[in-house]
């Protein structure tokens, strides 16, 4: 993420020029609502836990129609519900409660990338692109029956920025989305920080219906950061953990109990660890949700989310990999954003079910520590290696090989390009492993039979490890042939995260999910400043400093306009090159997301990792 | 000694137990490489991780001298303020946390007790009743079988079983059988007055304690075997069979109870293990119970849940250990206070 | 001890020259010896180099030792071209019928061994040993009519066989099959072309996996498309079952017996020292085992073992040394407290009475006086524990701690094969269940056996504390 490029506030020519919500002149708009794919969503946090983890145990919901509790209950299965709070970093189940309790001044619409208005009727935007001005609907009620006040905004944002429990505060503090604020020096651990000044943040209530937002600077995907889920408001005053407030309620009575949002759904009961029932709100502001009670299991267990779905007490669900047979897949219909709809069959119990799948905007990639794995070795990794084998191995073949830091749908041109420009350009096999060529660099690096390098590769360590597993053995298998012994090391994903900070890894699993459309958000990491982990700035090279003069380019081409856009996407394939050049990743797959349903419910199709995991659209024949 | 005194004693010896096993805790989460800052932090690949993780470690007073952090863990669990988890649950009280797992492991563990006591004590006494038969051999070798079998493997098959038998049961298959369940999953426990729900509640925990009370259940075959085995040898059976007490009646009243004698401490231990022994069970049957909170707290080093988890384990153990050396003296006075 | 290998005399049709030595049982059986470790001296090179760190020079040279019973020797990997037969297995045989033959000879190799061992125990007893009894006798005798314990012997027997022998009995080698499968070729009949191709291991096990699927299933006792026999049939990434069962079984005895080891000589030193003083020591002693007995082992284990899984110890032996370590340090006070009793029963005999007053030193008489009587029960509660070690390592293992891969270990196996239980590759996770069940009986059967052998009169308590010893790790 950048340093803040300037803290002025200079040039705020404010024009008032109302725009009917979405018709902004900006390009390339997609959402960022903290998609399931990066349950724990945040500043660039890597879902390898969740989204790598959601597919591999059957995923994140299977979900079941009620039928003992009258028509319209849908029940849900979620890996775990822990913290509901907006700025808390959440798992995916966690995350999915909080996307029907919450609601954002903006969303995104069935089947596009363009947001929409959800909670203003009107907005506006100054001249320099620092302002925003939203005029906020008046029929918006929380669930607690206070009415949706700007007040409620500047509260809010002011809690994702100052509070001890906000995580996300970086959403609006720092990178190319910035709120302007200010900050103050603290002294933490001997190390002088600067630190978010409380109540400096540039969020105006200028009356009860109008909320004003002053930028840091110009950025072209403002938008989807107002549909962000972090951004979601609360009820003035509900916790007390920000200055001035004490708190209608306990944080862990709000946090874990008690969420109180503007979504479609509220909280009808929760019992911690096992389940979490949410019910439609009476007189909802927007479109009425199709199921009035969604009832979510915390269930686990990938054989019994798919029991469940075999003996049709299911109607929604996921097949878990390993019961996914791709030989019973048909695909029907392909749709812009590259989702998929078709139908998948016969199960064991003889029905054949729908089927689709959507891009989850998600890379996952092996990261190397620069400093500690010398260029040949990564190159010559990531020549052995075909990344088909890890989605065919890892996935049975639902995924795409990944080649490029940023997935496919937000590649510039898109998929076609993708693919084109990684079988053109992509220097260590496209498709294919060069063996012979990984020994030629290591052989020229002075490694051979009797010289081998050593690395360890770490993995999280989950309880059922089957896909990492097997794609580590493959990676080991192949370093073994190119005089490289790869141990592979397992260990909780809180050490192997503390261990990438303090610089003790040599090669770990990571992956991000983007949380707007934008190569950006995948390469703010793809380039040499302090603090990366990659640590690209301690093995400099020509590559490292292209990905730098990059960056710089995209940083200077943020404002919302054509030309700016067309210097951004030139400089995003730069960077590509220049972190194939260095070899500083070793790419593994971008996933998909998957959903199952029998022909008793319709389920819209699911657009893209950037959009919500809701289920108010499930209607029921 | 008399029983007061000695009562008095095991309490006192107690302490630096208890003492003992939470500071080994202490020193196995906060000297090892777990790190609970970084675990809330997530993977953050960014310039600002390394400042917040540290921002992170000095709110949680990561950052105190070690020596500083362990007094004031201890004094927390000692005057029993168990604070609130970091990582898993974060912001929730340890207590609450553990009113709302608690019971579904504790319900987990009655029946883990009481299965092998009505399915092992009967068989063994049957075992022993027809010794050296083709009976005795067929049930004793299920017994030593059953110990064998690891309870994680055991869960495995069991489950898979379970949800391929629609043929047995009535043919219904298990999920139907008597009472709609799941075969994963908690047990409801809020509506356990009602029979139904006592039902539900009973069906669901089923498997999952017969796998937990496995071990027990051979255990308790073999001993109760043994002890009937000594039991009929002894002399006073033979003189109560000559005055010609009846088998039915000598096996009612004189073998069982004598041999149920020796059995009680020996089900009271099988409590203690069933409290560790939980975690792997309740991970296959997907019970959100003490053990998986333990397992999740531990492994993402969230100190105060782990920590004061830790601390009941122990003080429970502790409980049943004291409570099992008084029902001992109380049961069988010949045992001394000295031996145990 | 049944006698499962046919009476074996030793070679009644010597040399000539041979003719001439007046041929003694005890040459006989000497003679026996060399014959038996011929065939296998490289075998056992082989074992003793890649079991202990000694550097992989001397792997090298061992490995070219040749082996009577090997792979090379009897080799079962061949090319089966329809209408010739198959190429390249020993004597054209089926690589099934290979395979099945080796087992057989191992086994019947390894039972003869064991066999001599037993003769030459009988001949030390009656030509060598000045005593014409010793208690040790009748416990011998004992077990020989003690058909369980005999049954428990063989399971442990075989399961010693198949450990020592394991690159043996296995289809195909660690190194080609999962340590290096890119480096090393293989040579197939290809169905498509006709032909006899060469390709790498690494692409035949891609396209030989088990994931239950019917695309993707090679069950036991089957071929995959590359002529390979899996007796076991294969895993998710395409390896061989069997190999991994059979080298597994390597690690799990070695942290079994290292952690065995270790606790029996801490809780045997403990129980000696607080056996002959006593008082404020015995309590301190008693202190400490109750303190780290009331620490729940399982999650102790589970704790010790995510927590040191970044140190040192957690490299040597593949994370093997670092289990043994955590289960002896959690498990030495159920060994302690099973023979803390027997301890004090005896010091407060008069002969260590005697012996103190006699001026013996502490240690000696600790040594000489107490020692001796409680060893009996040590190898009991071993035995015993050694189950439960067994378990906790495969539970550990299970839940995705323990032993990295890719040193294969039993209960890694059935953590890979749990989801795919209910489908067509259900043999991954059974199959090693099946064996751990077994192995683990048939050490509680040994330890029952060693202990009426020992004490014909069993004492309940006893039995109490073996119990809780054999289910101890709870795993």
């Amino acid at each position: 993420m950048s340093e803040p490029d300037n803290d002025s506030q200079t040039g705020q020519s404010r024009r008032t020029i109302l725009k009917s919500a979405g018709g902004v002149a900006t390009v390339a708009l997609a959402g960022c609502l903290g998609g399931d794919d990066d349950g724990d969503s945040g500043g660039g946090n890597g879902g390898e836990n969740g989204s790598e983890n959601g597919s591999e145990n059957g995923g994140e919901n299977g979900s079941e129609n009620g039928t003992s509790n009258g028509s319209n209950v849908l029940s849900l299965s979620i890996p775990e519900a822990a913290n509901f709070d907006p700025v808390r970093i959440k798992g995916d189940g966690s995350q999915i409660v909080s996307d029907h309790v919450f609601s954002e001044l903006f969303t995104l619409p069935q089947g596009g990338l363009e947001p929409t208005a959800q909670l203003v009727t009107d907005y506006s935007v100054s001249d320099d692109g620092l302002t925003y001005t939203f005029t906020l609907r008046d029929d918006v009620t929380f669930d607690n029956g206070d009415q949706l006040t700007a007040q409620d905004f500047v509260y809010s944002w002011e809690r994702l920025a100052a509070s001890d429990n906000s995580q996300e505060g970086e959403t609006i503090l720092e990178g190319g989305f910035q709120i302007a604020h200010e900050t103050t020096t603290e002294t933490v651990d001997g190390e002088e920080q600067e630190v978010y000044q409380p109540g400096s943040l540039a969020v105006e209530a200028v009356d009860e219906g109008t909320l004003e937002v002053t930028l840091e600077s110009p950025f072209y995907d403002a938008l989807f950061w107002f549909a962000y889920g972090s951004l979601s408001p609360v009820p003035e005053g509900v916790v007390g953990d920000i200055e001035g407030y004490d708190g209608e309620m306990d944080y862990a009575e709000f946090s874990s109990q008690n969420p109180v949002g503007t979504g479609p759904y509220e909280i009808d009961s929760v019992e911690t660890g096992t389940e979490v029932v949410v019910s439609a709100v009476d007189g909802y502001h927007g479109e009425a949700p199709g199921p009035d009670q969604i009832s979510m299991q915390v269930v686990e267990n990938t054989d019994a989310i798919f029991r469940r779905a075999m003996n049709r007490n299911v109607d929604v669900f996921q097949v878990p990999n390993s019961r996914f047979d791709p030989s019973k897949v048909s695909i029907n219909e392909t749709r812009e954003l590259s989702q998929k709809v078709g139908t998948y069959g016969p199960l064991e119990n003889d029905e054949t079910a729908n089927y689709m799948t959507w891009d989850e905007a998600y890379t996952a990639y092996f990261i190397f520590d620069c400093s500690r794995v010398e260029k040949p070795i990564r190159q010559a990794l990531n020549y052995a290696v075909n990344q088909e084998n890890f989605v065919e191995q890892g996935f049975r073949g639902v995924g795409e090989p990944a080649y490029h830091q940023a997935p496919p749908t937000v590649y510039p041109g898109g998929k076609e390009a993708y693919d084109q420009h990684a079988e053109e350009n992509f220097p260590y096999g496209y498709r294919e492993a060069q063996v012979g060529q990984a020994q030629t660099v290591m052989e020229e690096a002075g490694y051979g039979e009797n010289s081998r390098a050593s690395i360890t590769l770490s993995l999280y360590n989950d309880r059922n490890p089957d896909a990492y597993s097997r794609i580590a053995e493959l990676i080991r298998a192949k370093a073994e042939s190119i005089y490289i012994d790869l141990e592979i090391e397992r260990a909780p994903f809180n050490t192997i995260i503390d261990e990438a900070v303090s610089g003790n890894l040599d090669m770990y699993t990571l992956g991000n999910g983007l949380e707007y459309p934008s190569p950006q958000d995948m390469l703010k990491f793809g380039r040499p400043y302090e603090g990366n982990l990659v640590r690209w700035r301690e093995d400099p090279s020509d590559a490292s400093e292209q990905a730098a003069n990059a960056w710089e380019t995209v940083q200077n081409n943020l404002e919302p306009t054509d030309a700016a856009q067309q210097a951004r996407s030139e400089a995003y394939i730069q960077m590509e090159e220049a972190i194939w050049q260095d070899a500083i990743y070793l790419t593994n797959y971008h996933p998909r997301g998957r959903q199952w349903w029998y022909d008793d419910v319709d389920v819209p199709v699911q657009t893209s990792g950037f959009h919500d995991r809701l289920f108010d659209g499930v209607s029921f024949e | 000694m008399n029983r007061l005194l000695y009562l008095l004693k095991r309490i006192l010896l107690a302490i630096p137990v208890l003492l003992l096993g939470t500071t080994a805790t202490f020193a196995i989460i906060r000297l090892g490489p777990l790190n609970p800052a970084a675990a809330i932090v997530g993977p953050v690949n960014s310039a600002q991780a390394q400042e917040r993780l540290e921002r992170i470690e000095e709110q949680l007073g990561l950052n105190d001298p070690i020596h500083v952090q362990y007094a004031e863990y201890i004094t927390d669990l000692f005057t029993f303020d168990l604070g609130q988890s970091w990582v898993v649950y974060p912001g929730q009280d340890t207590v609450s946390l553990l009113a709302q797992f608690g019971p579904r492991t504790i319900w987990l563990g009655l029946w883990a007790v009481l299965i092998p006591v009505f399915i092992g004590i009967p068989l063994g006494i049957y075992a022993g009743l027809n010794v050296n038969t083709n009976r005795d051999y067929a049930a004793s070798i299920t017994g030593i079988v059953w110990r064998a079998m690891p309870n994680f493997w055991l869960a495995v098959i069991l489950l898979a079983l379970l949800s391929r038998s629609d043929t047995l049961f009535l043919g219904s298959g298990w999920e139907s059988f008597i009472i709609e369940t799941e075969i994963v999953g908690a047990p409801d426990l809020s509506s356990l007055g009602t029979p139904e729900g006592f039902v539900t509640a009973t069906k669901q925990i089923l498997p999952a304690a017969f796998v937990l009370g496995s071990a027990s259940m051979g255990n308790e075959l073999r001993l109760s075997r043994t002890a009937v085995l000594e039991i009929i040898n002894e002399d006073f059976i033979d003189t109560a069979q000559a005055v010609g007490v009846s088998r039915r009646r000598l096996i009612g009243k004189h073998v069982l109870r004598n041999a149920m004698i020796p059995l009680i401490p020996v089900i009271t231990s099988e409590a203690y293990i069933l409290v560790g022994g939980s975690v792997l069970v309740e991970v296959v049957f997907g019970i959100n119970g003490i053990g998986t909170l333990f397992f999740d707290a531990m492994t993402a080093g969230d100190l105060p849940l782990a920590g004061s988890l830790m601390f009941v384990f122990i003080l429970l153990t502790v409980c049943i250990n004291i409570m099992q050396d008084i029902l001992y003296t109380l049961i069988d006075p010949r045992i001394g206070y000295e031996e145990r | 001890m049944s006698d499962p290998v046919p009476q074996h005399e030793p070679d009644s049709t010597p040399q000539s020259r041979l003719e001439r030595l007046p041929l003694t049982p005890t040459r006989a059986w000497v003679l026996v010896a060399v014959l038996l470790v011929l065939p296998q001296v490289g075998a056992l090179l082989q074992f003793l180099t890649t079991s202990l760190p000694v550097g992989s020079t001397a792997t090298q040279v061992t490995d070219q030792v040749p082996v009577l019973l090997s792979r090379e020797t009897i080799p079962n990997q061949g090319v089966h071209v329809p209408g010739e037969g198959w190429q390249g297995t020993f004597l054209g045989l089926s690589p099934a019928v290979v395979w099945l033959l080796r087992l057989v000879l191992v086994y019947a190799y390894g039972f003869l061994c064991l066999y001599w061992l037993w003769r030459g125990y009988l001949l030390y007893r009656a030509r060598y040993r000045t005593a014409s009894w010793t208690p040790l006798d009748d416990g011998v005798r004992r077990f020989r009519q003690h058909r369980w314990g005999q049954f428990g012997l063989l399971v442990v027997l075989s399961f010693l066989i198949l450990a020592l022998f394991a690159p043996a009995v296995s289809p195909t080698s660690l190194e080609e099959n999962v340590i290096d499968p890119n480096s090393n070729e293989l040579r197939y009949y290809d169905d498509t072309t006709g032909q006899i191709e060469t390709t790498t291991v690494f692409a035949a096990n891609l396209d030989s996996t088990s994931q239950g699927i019917p695309d993707r299933h090679i069950g036991p006792l089957s071929y995959d498309k590359y002529d390979r026999f899996h007796p076991f049939g294969t895993l998710p990434s395409g390896q061989d079952l069997f190999t991994q069962v059979a080298l597994g079984s390597r690690i799990s005895l070695f942290i079994g017996l290292v952690a065995i080891l270790i606790s029996s000589v801490i809780s045997a030193a403990l129980a000696l020292i607080s056996a002959y003083y006593g008082g404020w020591i015995d309590l301190g002693i008693v202190l400490l085992s109750d303190a780290t007995q009331s620490l729940p082992q399982l999650l102790v284990v589970i704790m010790l073992s995510v927590v040191l899984s970044q140190t040192w110890i957690a490299g040597l032996y593949n994370g093997g040394a670092l289990l043994a370590l955590i289960f002896a340090l959690t498990g030495w006070p159920s060994l302690w407290r099973a023979i803390r009793g027997p301890a004090l029963q005896v010091s407060e005999r008069t002969w260590v009475d005697a012996a103190d007053s006699y001026g013996l030193p502490p240690l000696t008489t600790m040594r000489r006086h107490i020692f001796p009587y409680i060893v009996g029960y040590l190898l009991v509660y071993a035995s015993m524990n050694l189950g439960g070690i067994i378990i906790g390592t495969a539970g550990l293992s299970f839940l995705g701690l323990g032993i990295s891969p890719p040193t294969p270990e039993w209960g890694r196996l059935v953590d890979v094969g749990q989801p795919l239980l209910t489908t067509e590759s259900w043999h991954i996770a059974t199959i090693p269940g099946v064996l751990i069940v077994i192995v683990v009986t048939g050490f509680n059967a040994l330890g029952d056996g060693v202990r009426d052998a020992i004490d014909a009169e069993t004492e309940l308590e006893n039995e109490e504390e073996t119990t809780t010893a054999a289910s101890g790790a709870g795993g």
